[in-house]
This record gives C-alpha cells, sequence and structure tokens, in this order.
C-alpha cells in the first residue's frame, strides 16, 4: 500500500498526476468553451505544485534514493519509484513553464475539438513529467510509452496539410528505439533482479561484456532517435513542420531534452565504460549535426523548418557537451537544454503568432515587419538572438561552457563544431532580415496588428529567462553541477580498470 | 467403473455435458418459437448455458489425475482454456445479436453451432488421449467450416468455407499420420503415459521428428501458423464478423491448446526429455516458425484495408509472438503462454467488437469507410483506440504486460545461454528477442493505420454514430481488463498452472 512517507512524496505524486487529471476532467466534464481556461487552471496548478521543489533541488543529495516508493507490479518488483535531483528539477520546472506558455500560445489558434487538444497537451506533460521524475526503468519506459501516444494525435489532428505523413513517421521512428529500449531494459533485469535505477548502478558493471554493449546500445539508440541525432533525426522537421504550435513548443522545449535525460540519467551512468568507448563516434556524430542542421536550417523557406533544422544543429551541441565527459561540457549541455527549450520554443512561438494571422510560414511572404509589429519584432529578436548564442543571453553561457569543456577532450571537433555558432548567427539572422527588414511592400503584410497583451505575455516570460540565464547563469548551473561532476566521476573510474570496481563497492 | 465413479466422472464434465444439452435445447427451441423471435431466444438459450458452464468451470478448482479413465485432464491447462473458450463463445453469442450479418437464417443454426465448436474445444483443451483429442478438434473444425460459410447468398462466405474445409481436411489427414506414428512408437493413446514412455526409452530421433512435424502441421492450422496460415485471410474476410472473432480467439486458442497439451510433459519437466529435444533442436524448429509467422503476418497486414483482412493477418503475427514461448521449455514459459491468450482475449474481441459496430454503421469493412470514426463517436474511437494499443503491446495496457512476460522468458533464456557458456544458443535467444520486438515495431504501423483513419482523417459524414448503453456496456467488458489487468496482474494468478 501507499507508503507517503512525507507531504514531499505526495506533493511529488500530485504534480505528475494533476495534468493528466485534468485533462481528463476537461475531456469527460468540461464544455469545450471553457476547456482551455480549465487546462489553463490545471498548468499554473502544476506549476505552482512544483515551485515547492526549488528549495530541494538546490540541496538534494541525489543517490538515487527515491521520494516516492510504492510497490506495484510485485512479480516483477517493479515500483513507482520517483524522485528529482537538480538535473530533472530544473526539466520539470521548464517543463511547466512551457505548458503554460503552449496553452496560451493556443489560445485561440485552437479552435475546433478545443477538449481533445487540452487532452492530449495536458496528457503529455503527464507522460513527460514522469519520464523526468522515474527512478525505475520500467516506470521510465511506461512513461516514456505515453509521451507518445498524445504528440501522435496532437500532430496527427490538429497539425496542417502534411500531419498524418508526419506524424507517423515521428511514431514509428521512436517506438522502433523505445522497444530495443525495452529489450535492454528486461535483460538488465535479469542480471539485477530488479527494475530500480539504484539497484542497476551496482549491477551493471559485472555484467558479461558482450551483454553490457549491446544492452547500452538498444539505449543509446533509443535516446539517439529522441534527441534526435544525425543520422536518426529526419523525423523531427517533418514533425515540427505539420505539428500546431503548442505541439512544437512542447516538442522542442522538452520532448528532445527526454533523450538527452535519458543518456545523463540512464545509458551513461549505467554503462560508463561503453560510453566512453562510443564518445568519439557520439561527438563526431554531433559535430555532422551541428554543421548539417545548420547548413540545412539555411537553405529553409518555410520559417518553421527553419527553426527545426536550428534544433538538429543546436541539439547536436548538447550531445557533443553530453560526451566530452568533462565537468564543464555536461554542466553546460544541461543547462544548454533549458536555454534551447527556452529559445526554441519561443521561436516557434513566434512563428505559430505569426501564422495564426497571416497563414503561411514562407520567408518570402514577409519583410518589413518591423514597421508595424514593433513589439513582435522586438521580442522575436530577443529570441532569436539567444538561439544565435549572443553574449548576455542564454545560449551563449550554455554554448561557451560546452566549447570550453569539449575542448581538451577533442580539439579538432570542438574548432569545427565553433563554426556551427557562426552559422547559427547566419541562418537565424537571415530570419531576421527577411521579416522585419527591407520596405514593408506587401498589402497583406500592412494589416498585421501587433502582438496582443497575451502574446507578448508568453514571450516575455521566455525573454526574462534568457536574460536571467545569460547575466547570472550560477544559479541554474548550480543545482547541474553536482550531477555532471558524479557523472564525469563515474566514467574516469571507469576507464582506469583498477579502480572501477573499488569504485563501484564504495559507491554501494 | 462402478456407478459412483461414473457419477463422480459426469459431475466433473458437468460443463461440457451442459453444452451438449444446451444443442439440443437450442435446436429445439429454434423449431418451437416464431422465426420472429427465433433469434433472442435461441441466443438467450445458447448464452445460458455457455455461462453456466463458464460458472461452474470457475467454480471448480484444476485437480489432478483425470475423469474416464484418464481421457479427461482435470488439470490448471484444461481449465484455464475453458474458461477462454467459454468467454470467447460467450461474446460470439452477443457479437451475432448486434450483427446484421446473420440476420435472416434460422438463427438457432448459428448457436448450436457455436455451441458444438466450443464443446470440441473445451474436449480438446482437456484430452489427453490420442483419439479424442483428433475427436475433438474435428467437432470444433467441422462445426467452424459451417459457421464460416453461415450467410448462404454471399459468395465470399461460400468460398471462405469451401476454403477452410479443404486446408482443414488436408492438415487432419497429415496430422493423423503423425499420431499413427507416435502410436507406434509407444503403443498407447494417452498422451502422458506415451509422453512417459518416451522418455524412459528414447526412440528414434528421425521418427520421432518426422512424428511432431506433421502432429504440428495439424495444430499449425488450427493456430494460422505460417506456413499453414492460407486459408487464414480469405476466411477472416469472407467469414461473418462474429465467426470471424470466434476463429480468431477460440480456434486459434484450441491450437494452441492442442500444442501445448501434447508438447506438456516438455514443459514440466524438460530435463527428462533432452535427448528427444536435441540440444536445442525443438527450441530451434519453433524459433525459426515464430520468425517466420511474425514476419508474414505483421508485413502482408502492412497492405491490407479491409479490417477484416488485416485483423486476420494480425492474428496470425500473434501467433509468432506466441510461438516464440514455444522455444523455452519451461513451466514459466507455458504460464507466459496462457497469460498471453488470457489478454489476447480480451483485447482482439475488444477490436472484434468496434470492427462489428464500425462494419454495421458503414456498410463496409474498408478502412476508408472509417475514415472520421471517431469524431462520428469518440467514445468509439477512444475503446478501439485502447484495444490497438494494447495489441500493439504498448503501455498503459495490458497487451504491453503480456508481451513484456514473452520478451522476458526468451530474454531470460538468451541471458542464461550467455552467462552460462550456450554462447550460440544465447545469441540465438537475443536475435529472436529483437527481431519479435522490432516486429511490433512494424505491426505499430498497421494498428495505427485503423487510428489514423478513425481519427485523423476527417469525416464523410458529420452523422454521429449511435450507440445504445448495451453496445457501451459491451465495450468496456473488454476495455476495462484490456486497461486494468496492467495494474492487478495478481489477479492472473489463475494462469500459475505448474
Amino acid at each position: 500500500m501507499p507508503e507517503l512517507t512525507n507531504h514531499h512524496a505526495a506533493l511529488l505524486l500530485l504534480m505528475t498526476f494533476l495534468p493528466a487529471v485534468t485533462g481528463i476532467v476537461i475531456a469527460a466534464a468540461v464544455p469545450a468553451a471553457l476547456a482551455r481556461t480549465v487546462a489553463l487552471a490545471g498548468a499554473v496548478l502544476t506549476f505552482l505544485v512544483s515551485l515547492t521543489f526549488v528549495g530541494g533541488i538546490f540541496g538534494m543529495p541525489a543517490d538515487f534514493t527515491a521520494a516516492v516508493n510504492i510497490p506495484w507490479i510485485e512479480r516483477y518488483n517493479v515500483a513507482l519509484l520517483m524522485g528529482l535531483d537538480g538535473l530533472s528539477g530544473s526539466l520539470v520546472l521548464l517543463t511547466n513553464v512551457l505548458i503554460i506558455l503552449a496553452v496560451l500560445g493556443s489560445w485561440t489558434a485552437i479552435a475546433a475539438r478545443q477538449k481533445e487538444f487540452y487532452f492530449y497537451l495536458l496528457l503529455l506533460q503527464t507522460g513527460i513529467l514522469g519520464a523526468f521524475l522515474a527512478l525505475d526503468l520500467l516506470l521510465f519506459y511506461i512513461f516514456w510509452e505515453i509521451m507518445l501516444i498524445p504528440l501522435y494525435f496532437l500532430i496527427g489532428i490538429f497539425g496542417s496539410k502534411n500531419r498524418i505523413y508526419a506524424t507517423t513517421k515521428f511514431f514509428l521512428y521512436t517506438m522502433a528505439g523505445s522497444l530495443l529500449m525495452l529489450l535492454g531494459i528486461i535483460a538488465l533485469y535479469f542480471h539485477t533482479g530488479s527494475f530500480a535505477l539504484a539497484d542497476a548502478l551496482g549491477a551493471a558493471a559485472t555484467l558479461d561484456p558482450t551483454a553490457r554493449l549491446l544492452i547500452f546500445l538498444s539505449f543509446v539508440i533509443a535516446f539517439a532517435i529522441k534527441v534526435p541525432l544525425f543520422p536518426l533525426h529526419t523525423w523531427l522537421p517533418d514533425a515540427h513542420t505539420e505539428a500546431p504550435t503548442a505541439g512544437s513548443v512542447v516538442l522542442a522545449g522538452v520532448l528532445l531534452k527526454t533523450g538527452v535525460y535519458g543518456l545523463l540519467r540512464f545509458a551513461i551512468p549505467l554503462f560508463p565504460a561503453e560510453a566512453a568507448r562510443i564518445a568519439p563516434l557520439m561527438m563526431l556524430l554531433a559535430v555532422i549535426a551541428i554543421i548539417y542542421g545548420a547548413l540545412t536550417a539555411f537553405a529553409q523557406r518555410d520559417m518553421k523548418r527553419l527553426v527545426a533544422y536550428s534544433s538538429v544543429s543546436h541539439m547536436g551541441f548538447i550531445v557533443l557537451g553530453v560526451f566530452a565527459f568533462r565537468e564543464a561540457a555536461i554542466t553546460g549541455a544541461s543547462l544548454q537544454m533549458i536555454n534551447h527549450g527556452i529559445s526554441t520554443s519561443g521561436l516557434f512561438l513566434c512563428v505559430g503568432y505569426l501564422y495564426e494571422r497571416r497563414h503561411t510560414r514562407e520567408l518570402a511572404a514577409f519583410g518589413g515587419l518591423a514597421h508595424n509589429m514593433k513589439l513582435y519584432a522586438v521580442l522575436t529578436m530577443i529570441m532569436i538572438l539567444s538561439s544565435v548564442g549572443l553574449p548576455g543571453l542564454n545560449g551563449f553561457v550554455g554554448e561557451f561552457m560546452i566549447l570550453v569543456g569539449a575542448y581538451p577532450a577533442n580539439a579538432v571537433l570542438t574548432i569545427i563544431a565553433a563554426t556551427g555558432v557562426i552559422l547559427a548567427a547566419c541562418y537565424l539572422l537571415r530570419l531576421m532580415q527577411e521579416t522585419f527588414y527591407g520596405p514593408l511592400d506587401k498589402d497583406e503584410n500592412k494589416v498585421l496588428r501587433d502582438l496582443n497583451p497575451r502574446e507578448s505575455f508568453t514571450l516575455v516570460v521566455l525573454a526574462v529567462f534568457a536574460l536571467w540565464i545569460g547575466l547570472y547563469p550560477r544559479i541554474f548551473t548550480e543545482p547541474l553541477a553536482p550531477v555532471s561532476e558524479r557523472i564525469v566521476r563515474a566514467v574516469e573510474a571507469a576507464q582506469s580498470p583498477g579502480t572501477a570496481l573499488a569504485d563501484a563497492t564504495a559507491g554501494k | 467403473m462402478t456407478v459412483n465413479e461414473l457419477l463422480h466422472n459426469l459431475m466433473a464434465t458437468l460443463p461440457e455435458l451442459i453444452l451438449g444439452v444446451g444443442i439440443c435445447a437450442v435446436i429445439l427451441a429454434d423449431m418451437l418459437t416464431p422465426a420472429a423471435r427465433g433469434r433472442q431466444v435461441t441466443a438467450a438459450l445458447a448464452l445460458l448455458a455457455v455461462v453456466w458452464g463458464l460458472m461452474l468451470t470457475a467454480a471448480t478448482p484444476a485437480g489432478t489425475g483425470g475423469d474416464f479413465g484418464g481421457m479427461l485432464a482435470r488439470d490448471g491447462l484444461a481449465r484455464v482454456f475453458k474458461l477462454l473458450f467459454l468467454t470467447g463463445a460467450a461474446s460470439t453469442i452477443l457479437f451475432s445479436l448486434r450483427s446484421r450479418e446473420t440476420i435472416g437464417y434460422r438463427q438457432g443454426e448459428f448457436h448450436a453451432l457455436v455451441l458444438g465448436a466450443t464443446l470440441g474445444a473445451c474436449l480438446l483443451a482437456a484430452a489427453d488421449n490420442i483419439i479424442l483429442l483428433v475427436l475433438a478438434l474435428e467437432t470444433l473444425s467441422i462445426s467452424s467450416y459451417v459457421l464460416a460459410g453461415y450467410v448462404k447468398h454471399e459468395r465470399r462466405s461460400a468460398e471462405a468455407a469451401l476454403k477452410y474445409l479443404l486446408y482443414g481436411a488436408v492438415a487432419s489427414g497429415i496430422m493423423l499420420f503423425g499420431f499413427g506414428y507416435l502410436y507406434g512408437m509407444t503403443g498407447t493413446t494417452s498422451i502422458s503415459t506415451a509422453a512417459a514412455a518416451l522418455a524412459a526409452g528414447p526412440p528414434n530421433r528421425l521418427a520421432f521428428t518426422l512424428a511432431l512435424l506433421l502432429v504440428l502441421v495439424g495444430f499449425g492450422f488450427k493456430m494460422a501458423m505460417v506456413p499453414f496460415h492460407f486459408w487464414c485471410p480469405d476466411v477472416y474476410q469472407g467469414a461473418p464478423t462474429p465467426v470471424t472473432a470466434y476463429l480468431a480467439v477460440v480456434s486459434k486458442a484450441a491450437g494452441f491448446a492442442a500444442l501445448m497439451r501434447v508438447l506438456l510433459p516438455v514443459f514440466e519437466a524438460p530435463a527428462a526429455f533432452a535427448t528427444l529435444t536435441g540440444s536445442g533442436q525443438l527450441a530451434l524448429l519453433f524459433g525459426i516458425l515464430a520468425a517466420v509467422t511474425m514476419l508474414v503476418g505483421n508485413f502482408i497486414a502492412l497492405r491490407q484495408t479491409d479490417i477484416k483482412r488485416l485483423l486476420a493477418y494480425s492474428s496470425i503475427a500473434h501467433a509468432g509472438y506466441l510461438l516464440m514461448g514455444f522455444t523455452v521449455f519451461s513451466p514459466d514459459a507455458a504460464e507466459t503462454i496462457l497469460f498471453y491468450f488470457v489478454i489476447y482475449l480480451f483485447m482482439n474481441l475488444g477490436a472484434f467488437w468496434c470492427a462489428i459496430v464500425l462494419i454495421e454503421q458503414t456498410g463496409s469493412a474498408e478502412l476508408d469507410s472509417f475514415r472520421g470514426a471517431a469524431w462520428r463517436s469518440p467514445f468509439l474511437g477512444g475503446v478501439m483506440f485502447i484495444f490497438l494499443i494494447s495489441l500493439t503491446g504498448l503501455p498503459p495496457t495490458a497487451g504491453f504486460v503480456a508481451k513484456l512476460r514473452l520478451f522476458e522468458v526468451v530474454l531470460s533464456a538468451g541471458m542464461a545461454g550467455l552467462e552460462g557458456g550456450a554462447a550460440a544458443a544465447g545469441y540465438a535467444y537475443l536475435a529472436l528477442a529483437i527481431f519479435g520486438v522490432l516486429n511490433s515495431a512494424v505491426s505499430l504501423y498497421y494498428y495505427m493505420k485503423i487510428m489514423r483513419a478513425m481519427a485523423l482523417e476527417r469525416p464523410a459524414s458529420r452523422e454521429p454514430i449511435d450507440l445504445n448503453a448495451a453496445d457501451r456496456l459491451y465495450a468496456l467488458l473488454f476495455a476495462v481488463p484490456t486497461v486494468a489487468l496492467l495494474f492487478f496482474t495478481p489477479v492472473l494468478r489463475l494462469v500459475d498452472i505448474l
């Protein structure tokens, strides 16, 4: 039976399932006209609950001792093991903020079938929160799959013209990876006798080397598809282009982060030696993603596709930082996850607002908007500059830490990756130039009205965070640093054979 | 046999006797009631017999030994399969009331045939004797042939029945040859005695393998195992949909029940049969059959546009997943197969129920005609989605636990091989598990095709689909276990038979 030892655990459960419950209430009992209001209330309430953890995030010992521990499928020793540390806590907060903005961003954009829309959106939130909080591998897998289904419908029902193709592709790609991961999880279970991460950590080191590599690869492939890492990224541009704004916001903002989070929380701590072995390959793929994503973004005529490819490029930086296995790089990558969540979600909101007014996303259709949409131009510019990595804004801090951390690990790749920053400036400034500058020569554009208070609010929130992280990152990196430090220590211990076993036993 | 013993035996087989009496009652009632009301009256009688039998079976715990001189086993295997068959039969009878495909004929025949087939299936699950097993299988088969061709004016239905009959007759004949060899090797018709004899003095391996392969043809036909599956899509498409549901669940489960009955001694004590099963050869055979069956079922299903054909290929694929359980001869594997069937029953019947409602509403089984059905009835869309997700094996549904257990069995054999020095076998098991998982990913595509048509495509008409309270209740009867069994798996201690 549930043992809620303290109210922290109760709040954790409440936060995870509150969105889903709100969603079910919306679907079952709320009239369509009120759906968005109830959804907003649910999202805000979830956010408020998550604020109660902020104090804890900074000081949590995070040895994978779960705050919530409720036995579930006894036959397999599966339990609802949930807890949060600096890494997952930061991502949880990011999720809860972005869902509020996603609801606000869809306020008028979604006119038909609102009940279903908010039901799926809130169900998605529960899936994401659960995946960030789960400390039991099977539970993680279950939440991981729960994330998929609502997004399938969000894109498939509410997306634009080519939505069915995009959502099917997204679903199949992600499923293939996650089923492989399931096999890995089960195989690990035979060795450990438990799905709990804390148990698996000690036991994984004693596995047969071949089995260990296979299990590790099953995790890495699943997470690499989600990130998405070149060459497994092709689902992302389609999914983003077709998704409704809220779908893109959540997809870019947090869903992609679950892949990196999976690497940092599960794959690498469980198999540090294997992670170190494939690190050069992963760094290479990451750099290819950075350059390839940037060049492809430069060639796009569709604003949303441009932002989507910029995501491929930016996620490459994050993977580069992770597999550099230096403390600064991993902390930078973790921070960059939050940064990317802020700037890319912001950009998708910007594109969405413009699409709502003009019903096109072709770059060629715009120009000179700075003349009549001043507020919009300013806020979009902040988002673009944050994404470019302008010093003083959030993107700079993250990318700088990654590059500084990765340089000692692989100088050549890091130098190549650094050119990605320049390329980002090229394609993003081109987006700005073609949209806002030049003459306001198209009649349709002359009548476009500027952002209303609701729309401005969503972007101002993100801009405030962008500035805050850019000017005073310490408060954000502090909770992340201990997690990266532990990962780096584990990888270093695994690479020096004599100490690996001693360290594993000492860690137990 | 004393009178007491006889009475005792009769009491133990009461569920089967009730079914037999039910057949007579249904036929009589069909003649005595006016045609207009025959449908309801015979359905009620048939349902009464099935539910009564179901309750009696559920109330009787599994025992040891057997009735009628050991011909009918009383063990857990028989009990679980009987529960499955009777539930499936009850659902088929309810389905036939909803479907208009079976109207227009004397309904009594239909229900009597369902009872007859179910009687055969129940006897089959318990049969510990070759002759009884063959008789039971034929009772099931012959009733099924007639059921498949029940709609006489429909050419497709008649064609289905004829195909089914021809394939079935050939398969049965080959199977009988196999049993002949078994009898020749052991000199007994009792399966458990024969098994003991084979374990004690292993005969010629070649003869044994040949016998097993021949028997497998007959069972494989019922199970819709590749390469004996060719009848399956045509028959599923041509038969009235309630019959299709029956074939997909009860008839398929009966094939597996027969196979498990024959192999039960091996599952119980694999070590005793080590010389006969070879060092993994039998497991290899089933592994290959499993892989091929999944592959064919899933890949051909991708291109189907008719929901009945699609579900037919899906059921072939599920036979493939189930066959994975036969690569590991352990009590746990046997229980896992049963467990999978319990969940397969709910999710598959549920999917067929939705299909029947959709076919009734749109008058066509083409996926195209289901476009936007979830807009016209969100309830129907929602429950169908649950069944399809479960058939794919995704959480949060019971299909996930079922597949999880199945993969667990195969992977544990693989890991044991890797860590115990049998690397080749270990890799083979791992490969099979990975293959099964990739197949599940493929299956997602065609299950989602149904969902895509129902939920993502815009509807042709906005007219709501009318579901009455009974419709919703039936749907929930399947949907609730499909979800809830994920959370209450201890309920399924039912399958812990060994």
